[in-house]
């Protein structure tokens, strides 16, 4: 026998649902890959700010971190625009859940 | 086997290194075209006591030493902006930026074989930068940086 059509079945919001979760989970993923980058910028400063510039280690270390913290700034800018897209995705799929359908 | 003291190694190898940055030219050898990549771990640290060996005779000079500190300081504001997403900080990283530019550019450095010219017309004799060792040639220049501090006109010499 043919399953039984719900009602709730014909609202257009369940459809959403997996671009939903998917859209959190992403952005979770994001939230956490900020931390990290954050993390190595504070270790990456430190290291920078302690080494001796009177010594050729000191040197190296200072170009060495100060390169390290021009790439994270760049691949934070990178996560900044991708978490941007994925909450504007999840606001376009949290209003369409909640919208009926036509 | 490589050079592991400035009271050896040629001037010339020294100069290559610091123009392109290929570890090949610590090896000892007479030609360099045939000599793979160098550059590893082992090799980064012969280079690093190399250059440790010429701040310890030679010191670091203050415009060095300050344009070190700029970058350091650059460095600790990224990672504030990092920490705090502060779009302001951005503007002090700017400036941080132009003023390191700018002492690089203040400091262009002179091409080695003018250097070497004029440490010829000082003295008097030629130089064959591939005997002359690196402690050798910067006691060369000391000495004319001294001469010139004293004497105000070495130029004229």
């Amino acid at each position: 026998m043919a399953k039984q059509v719900k009602n709730s079945d014909l609202v257009e919001g369940q459809l959403w649902q997996p671009t939903i979760k998917e859209t959190e989970a992403l952005i979770k993923v994001l939230d956490q890959l900020e931390q990290q980058f954050k993390d190595v910028s504070k270790a990456s400063s430190q290291a920078a700010k302690k080494a001796d510039v009177g010594s050729a280690k000191g040197i190296k270390t200072v170009n060495e971190e100060l390169e390290k913290q021009k790439r994270v700034k760049s691949e934070l800018s990178k996560v900044d625009k991708q978490r941007e897209a994925a909450e504007g995705r999840l606001r376009i799929a949290q209003s369409k859940q909640k919208k009926p359908l036509k | 086997m490589t050079y592991n003291s400035i009271e050896v190694m040629p001037v010339w190898n020294w100069n290559k290194i610091h123009e392109t940055g290929d570890l090949k030219y610590l090896v000892i050898a007479d030609n360099y075209k045939d000599i793979e990549g160098q550059n590893n771990e082992e090799t980064a640290n012969i280079w690093l006591d190399l250059y440790q060996q010429y701040i310890d005779e030679f010191g670091i000079n203050n415009n060095f030493k300050r344009f070190m500190q700029k970058k350091q300081q650059l460095a600790a504001k990224i990672a504030e902006y990092i920490a705090s997403g502060d779009k302001f900080k951005l503007n002090k990283i700017n400036i941080l930026e132009i003023d390191i530019k700018g002492m690089v550019d203040e400091k262009e450095p002179q091409k080695f074989g003018e250097v070497v010219a004029g440490v010829e017309k000082f003295f008097g004799f030629q130089i064959d930068s591939k005997a002359l060792t690196v402690q050798k040639y910067y006691n060369y220049i000391k000495y004319i940086e001294s001469n010139v501090k004293a004497h105000g006109q070495a130029g004229k010499k």
